[in-house]
């Protein structure tokens, strides 16, 4: 996939609706790098990977992009199925989130708050064993 | 807390759909499927903050396949590890990553058997609050002077009460404690009291359907009861016997059994096969055995086992020369017929003797004991262990230096044996209460002082070392009083909180008994007999 990718992407373009240049050059860019990674194994449910949200050293700083480039990424590597960079991707939001306030996340991420204050506060106290941990 | 206004679109939307043409960027353009991709990653700490975000989030943190594979990383897996034989494949193999349809749970395959629909976050918080210990409490009293003793059985969220009094009543402890069930044993009408005491209580763990509870009275007598569409009537009566009150009775239908106050055992089998019918033929007496040395606290169960049924009897012993320990007596018979051994026997450490056994063609019983090593205690504190609780293979005894004994039972063809225990320290004062149930875990109060603490026995037997060894229970609402609530509210003043430490000294508890979502518990405060309910969900 990542030499059909590679060379279809330099020769000439070929019809992937969702997925603008400057988001498939990075994919480009990503799938290079991890060329030479011995194949991961299909079954997801039995990925140890998945535990922890470590992330390697180039992985980390290839990702320091504006959240506009990292949400594209994430959408490009599901369209394309590049299950790894996908993991990378979501790790790396799941550290945004990590330890933040849910307010701190809302800006972070842009997020509504559709709730009433009596939800909000109801839903508080039914999570509130969970926060400690 | 303010809404924030946004000035595009407010709606979240089907974003997977959405136009890639959009100058925002946030978590909304992710899929439900994405989405839940990224939780997975997170602690259950994060899940419960994004929670809180939005509609949208709260749904998907709280899914319960996310939650599921949090549970069994928690607390399914680490068993797995601990057990031996276990360890050597888990180590080399991939069977106990989690996984959705090849994890292997253990003793929580109750939890996914199909048509049952889990759901997996309350399940987590179920478990996570008794890990902590961390619980509402209720309570409803039962009985009020002059009220003789009350008796307590819990079973599948029902509790279980018997008094002369009141009778036998049933309550629903989910949610406020309401009676569901009652009939009273009768009263004379000459006197005007009650006919007959009862003197012990047991519930029948044998049915799926219907719920039987056995009850023994004061005059040697038992009756069965049938709790059926919130009403409750008589299966059977046994007549009344010289051999004295019953003290513990047992069911697993067919199988019946009995120990009296003059320490006569009898194991009793109804006719097989009626089990359906609303009452109950005369059943036959299998075999009777009596002791000399058998002293409470007493603790009687029947189990199946390969190939028979065994009803076993824990009591404490004495020896003059070294002091009190537990024993054990067994009783093993076939099911259906085949013989297990040729005659009534009984292992060299001879604690009961059978003077009375009725063979059949059909059944034959065997005998045998083991007692455990005298527990080790301070001269002045050599007294019977104050409260006793088995359920194979663990037994618990609540010793007089505040300190509880727990051993691993083997009992298979060959052998019954009690390996050397381990002591418990935990309890700071005076232990009125234990019980054991499934998976090795047990709970224990002390009679003053509102500690109740839960272990885990399987863990402490199978490693020496451990984090902790016991969590203290911890009520959330104790609006009934607690010393240590009260020291932490003392700003609210000094009444208030001597108050709260007149109401607990007035308390002390007795009897204790849990299920998996709650611990009932006993106990009496100004001569009313309360019934506390600690709800852990």
């Amino acid at each position: 996939m990542i030499d059909d990718l590679g060379e279809a992407a330099t020769s000439e373009p070929i019809p992937i609706q969702n997925i603008n240049e400057a988001v498939l050059r990075k994919v480009i860019e990503w799938c290079t790098y991890h060329k030479g990674d011995p194949p991961a194994t299909n079954d997801d449910d039995n990925d140890v990977r998945k535990k922890t949200t470590d992330i390697d050293e180039w992985d980390q700083k290839f990702m320091q992009v504006d959240q506009e480039m990292l949400f594209e990424i994430i959408l490009a590597a599901n369209y394309l199925d590049i299950k790894a960079l996908l993991d990378v991707g979501c790790k790396t939001v799941a550290n945004m989130i990590k330890g933040k306030s849910p307010e701190e996340i809302r800006k972070t991420f842009n997020i509504q708050n559709d709730f009433t204050p009596e939800e909000e506060d109801q839903i508080r106290r039914e999570n509130e064993w969970a926060e400690d941990r | 807390m303010p809404k924030r206004r946004r000035l595009e679109e407010e709606s979240p939307g089907q974003p997977a759909k959405k136009p890639r043409l959009r100058f925002d960027y946030d978590i909304s353009l992710l899929s439900d499927e994405l989405i839940l991709k990224i939780l997975t990653y997170l602690p259950i700490s994060d899940l419960a903050t994004c929670q809180r975000l939005c509609h949208r989030l709260q749904r998907l943190a709280s899914d319960s396949e996310l939650w599921k594979e949090k549970y069994y990383a928690r607390w399914v897996r680490p068993r797995a590890l601990r057990i031996p034989g276990l360890k050597d494949t888990i180590a080399s193999s991939e069977a106990f990553r989690y996984s959705s349809k090849l994890a292997k749970w253990l003793d929580d395959r109750h939890l996914i058997q199909e048509g049952r629909r889990t759901d997996w976050k309350w399940q987590y918080r179920l478990r996570d609050n008794w890990w902590r210990g961390h619980c509402k409490v209720r309570e409803v009293e039962v009985a009020v002077p002059p009220a003789p003793s009350v008796f307590v059985r819990m079973y599948r969220g029902v509790t279980f009460t018997a008094d002369a009094k009141s009778g036998l009543r049933a309550w629903t402890t989910k949610t406020n404690p309401l009676l569901i069930a009652s009939l009273p044993f009768g009263v004379d009408t000459k006197t005007g009291w009650p006919e007959c005491r009862p003197t012990c209580l047991s519930i029948d763990t044998e049915f799926s359907t219907n719920t039987d509870v056995c009850v023994g009275f004061v005059d040697g007598s038992f009756k069965i009861y049938r709790l059926d569409r919130g009403e409750f009537y008589a299966r059977y009566a046994h007549a009344p016997s010289s051999n004295g009150a019953i003290s513990g009775i047992a069911m697993f239908y067919p199988y019946i059994l009995t120990i009296s106050d003059k320490k006569i055992l009898s194991l009793y089998r109804f006719p097989s096969k009626d089990h359906i019918c609303k009452h109950l033929l005369d059943p036959q007496l299998l075999a009777s055995l009596q002791s000399s040395c058998v002293f409470a606290p007493i603790s009687l169960s029947i189990r199946p086992s390969s190939g028979g049924l065994v009803a076993t009897i824990a009591y404490a012993l004495s020896r003059l020369t070294s002091g009190w320990s537990v024993g054990l007596q067994e009783l093993r018979m076939t099911k259906d017929g085949e013989a297990l051994d040729s005659r009534l026997t009984s292992s060299s450490e001879e604690e009961m003797t059978a003077f009375h056994s009725i063979k059949d063609q059909d059944t034959t019983v065997s005998a045998r004991s083991a007692a455990s090593q005298p527990f080790v205690l301070h001269p002045e504190s050599m007294a019977r262990p104050t409260a006793l609780s088995y359920s194979h293979p663990y037994l618990l005894a609540s010793l007089p230096d505040n300190t509880l004994m727990t051993y691993l039972v083997t009992s298979n063809a060959d052998k019954l044996e009690i390996a050397p225990g381990r002591r418990l320290w935990g309890h700071t004062s005076s232990v009125s209460g234990v019980r054991v149930g499934d998976r090795g875990k047990a709970v224990s109060v002390s009679r003053k002082g509102d500690e109740i603490r839960v272990w885990e026995l399987e863990n402490l037997l199978s490693s020496s070392w451990q984090q902790r060894t016991s969590v203290c229970i911890q009520p959330e609402n104790p609006n009934l009083g607690t010393i240590a609530d009260a020291i932490r509210r003392r700003g609210d003043g000094l009444s208030l909180a001597c108050g709260e430490m007149e109401v607990e000294q007035a308390t002390w508890r007795k009897w204790i008994g849990f299920d998996e979502e709650q611990v009932v518990v006993l106990g009496e405060r100004w001569r009313r007999q309360i019934l506390s309910c600690y709800d852990f969900t």
